[in-house]
């Protein structure tokens, strides 16, 4: 089938889908408030700013961007290209983009506070706390599984980290012309531009070679460092820079996908266990949403969507473009991942692989060793990135290679960064029963540089044997759980709060929380013992996470079964 | 709506979009700005808040002029029990 057949067949859906459940959920759950939003009656110039909607469509979007959406979708091609783009299609509009209005709204009636304090409001304090452990594990897991993902990028083409790093130079300088030159704005922005494009240009001369465990303890180092330095020498400028990294790749690559007018060259389903997590043949059912998390559903969004765009949504009926629209624009990306994979799918190949693409059981079972060959799923989506663009635009392919692994490694490494700063938060958050019986120990943990270090430690410890295929998956299970106490937490919002019908939320939430507790179950009996003999030290930290987590899991359910009655829910819903 | 304004609206609105984006990386930038004139509001006026420090001679003479600051205090203290959503927004996932 022609990628551009599918392109409109994406977007179809996501049209009805937007028009029908979307509007139906605007009408009939979240209904009319005869209040402002929290944006006009609380404004105060800073936090609570009433913003045009397509101003915070474009800062939520790219908040809830960034590498996931391309790395999922990338590895669950290994079931073929048509499980892949049916789950993120439908759990899309059925339950991410559902996860990402409803939490954003329940924040909106609660004064744009956090889906994490709503949820200890509307079902039990405790439900909160375990919100914020799972925060943290999601948080460790990202540093782990994104410093995997990267190491390798970084040792495969070693134009990247070149790249990546003149950036950073490069941005210093930007933040200098910005704030101490006070150069103009439009200046600033070509400036920044040019500044890309050397970087790219420099380091397909200058690569940086180095062992994947070097790039680790860099990394480790870097996201400690980076933690400490004020935002406006590195962070704002260089976030700046990767929006437009941001912009061109989804401008470019939409364009060019569009209109490729190709057929899909990898076989459209392999087999239901395609070898993926930890090598093992893995069920596509219930392990594909530890391996598509943010392209489909992702539970760090409720996050996002309940720490500013409620602050600043002006009127509530543009939520839906927001929240719902936000999620399935992620949908999207996700589906031009998909597809530039699969047209260029055999070109990447070589001919010498060519019998693999006319055997699917073949295909599925290689799949996961021709992406190793390629860089990981960064690599292998970089070089279709490029080819497609090539085939369509006639840009050069070295440049667009560069471009799209640089386009992926920034976003990648901007979450490291930002991730352990976070980690080092909600770490002191939990942290908190132990801070009177325990003061010297709490203020020991909560310092600084000690809260900083161990997230990103752990997360470290975990890549360094750079088994991805383990550690990706555990974050998508740890996301995926954040996801479904989410959905929960909305549910009950609903039903306790709106006393409307909860049923299409709620039967979403019960799909995702048995899904992903089986998922969690079959890792335990079907990888970790391989992962413990293997490494011990990783094998050991991730059956301890995943233990936690479907202990904590089944302590969620109960709660929700038996909220506190003693919240007067609407009362609080001001 | 002709062919024209829907053309010129479509730029105008992918405008915006960008103004969203642009605005996404200096959202790092404005928590830190508003971190600091909290902090500073607190050294300032910590007794507005039950902190038991009197008024200064600093103080009473900046009060005309820190009503920004000042709100920003009290919207701070009123978030204390709910302080992760807000980082949330920095990290891109």
């Amino acid at each position: 089938m022609s990628s551009t057949i599918l392109i409109i067949i994406g977007l179809g859906i996501y049209l009805v889908f937007y028009h029908l459940y979307g509007k139906y959920l605007q009408r009939s759950i979240v209904g009319k408030s005869d209040k402002e939003t929290p944006a006009k009656r609380l404004y105060d110039g800073v936090d609570y700013v009433p913003a045009n909607k397509y101003v915070l469509f474009g800062h939520h979007f790219a908040s809830i961007a960034g590498a996931a959406p391309i790395i999922g979708p990338v590895i669950a091609l290994a079931w073929g290209w048509l499980p892949a783009l049916l789950w993120i299609w439908f759990g899309n509009v059925f339950i991410g983009a559902v996860h990402d209005y409803l939490s954003l709204m329940s924040s909106v009636r609660y004064d744009g506070h956090s889906i994490q304090w709503v949820a200890g409001k509307v079902i039990k304090k405790r439900t909160s706390y375990i919100f914020a452990w799972f925060i943290f594990f999601v948080l460790i897991l990202v540093v782990a599984a994104f410093g995997a993902v990267l190491g390798m990028i970084f040792v495969k083409q070693a134009a990247v980290p070149t790249a990546y790093f003149l950036q950073i130079f490069f941005a210093v300088i930007l933040g200098f012309i910005m704030y101490k030159l006070k150069w103009n704005f439009g200046v600033s922005s070509i400036i920044a531009i040019i500044m890309l494009a050397a970087s790219i240009w420099i380091a397909i001369y200058y690569p940086l070679h180095a062992s994947y465990q070097t790039w680790l303890i860099i990394f480790l180092i870097y996201i400690i460092i980076a933690a400490a330095l004020p935002v406006n020498i590195l962070l704002q400028p260089r976030d700046y820079m990767n929006a437009w990294l941001l912009v061109f790749g989804l401008v470019i690559g939409g364009i060019a996908i569009l209109f490729a007018f190709k057929p899909m060259s990898i076989p459209a389903t392999t087999m239901f266990s395609a070898p993926i997590i930890g090598g093992k043949p893995s069920p596509f059912w219930p392990t594909i949403p530890l391996i598509i998390a943010c392209g489909s559903l992702s539970g760090f969004h409720a996050l996002v969507g309940s720490g500013t765009s409620s602050k600043q949504l002006s009127e509530e009926v543009e939520g839906l473009f927001i929240g719902y629209g936000g999620m399935l624009t992620e949908g999207f990306l996700s589906t031009l991942v998909v597809l530039s994979v699969g047209i260029t799918g055999a070109g990447l190949l070589g001919t010498a692989k060519s019998s693999i693409l006319s055997n699917p059981t073949a295909f599925g079972n290689n799949y996961i060793h021709i992406m190793k060959s390629s860089g990981g799923p960064v690599g292998l989506f970089a070089k279709s990135y490029a080819a497609v663009v090539y085939m369509v635009l006639g840009i050069p392919k070295k440049f667009m290679v560069l471009l799209a692994a640089m386009w992926v490694a920034s976003f990648a490494m901007t979450t490291l960064d930002t991730t352990n700063r976070l980690a080092r938060y909600t770490f002191a958050e939990i942290m908190e029963p132990i801070k009177d019986s325990a003061r010297g120990i709490y203020n020991f943990l909560t310092n600084k540089w000690v809260a900083s270090f161990i997230p990103a430690a752990i997360g470290i410890a975990l890549a360094w044997g750079g088994e991805w295929k383990l550690i990706w998956p555990a974050f998508g299970a740890a996301n995926q759980m954040l996801a479904s106490i989410a959905l929960f937490t909305v549910s009950s919002w609903v039903m306790r709060v709106q006393k409307k019908p909860s049923w299409s939320i709620f039967s979403g939430a019960i799909f995702l929380w048995v899904t992903v507790t089986a998922a969690m179950i079959w890792y335990l009996a079907a990888v970790a013992p391989g992962a413990i003999v293997k490494n011990p030290v990783q094998g050991w930290l991730l059956t301890a996470i995943m233990v936690i987590m479907i202990l904590l899991n089944l302590i969620l359910i109960f709660d929700f079964s038996k909220p506190d009655k003693g919240i007067d829910v609407a009362k609080e819903n001001v | 709506m002709s062919l024209k304004k829907t053309f010129k609206n479509f730029i105008k609105n992918f405008g915006y979009f960008w103004e969203g984006f642009k605005d996404e990386s200096t959202s790092a930038l404005e928590m830190e700005l508003s971190e600091m004139e909290n902090g500073f509001a607190l050294i300032i006026f910590s007794s507005l808040m039950g902190l038991p420090s009197p008024p200064s001679f600093l103080g009473m003479a900046l009060l005309p002029y820190m009503e920004h600051e000042i709100k920003t205090m009290i919207f701070k203290s009123e978030d204390l029990d709910d302080k992760l959503a807000n980082f949330f927004d920095l990290s891109d996932i």
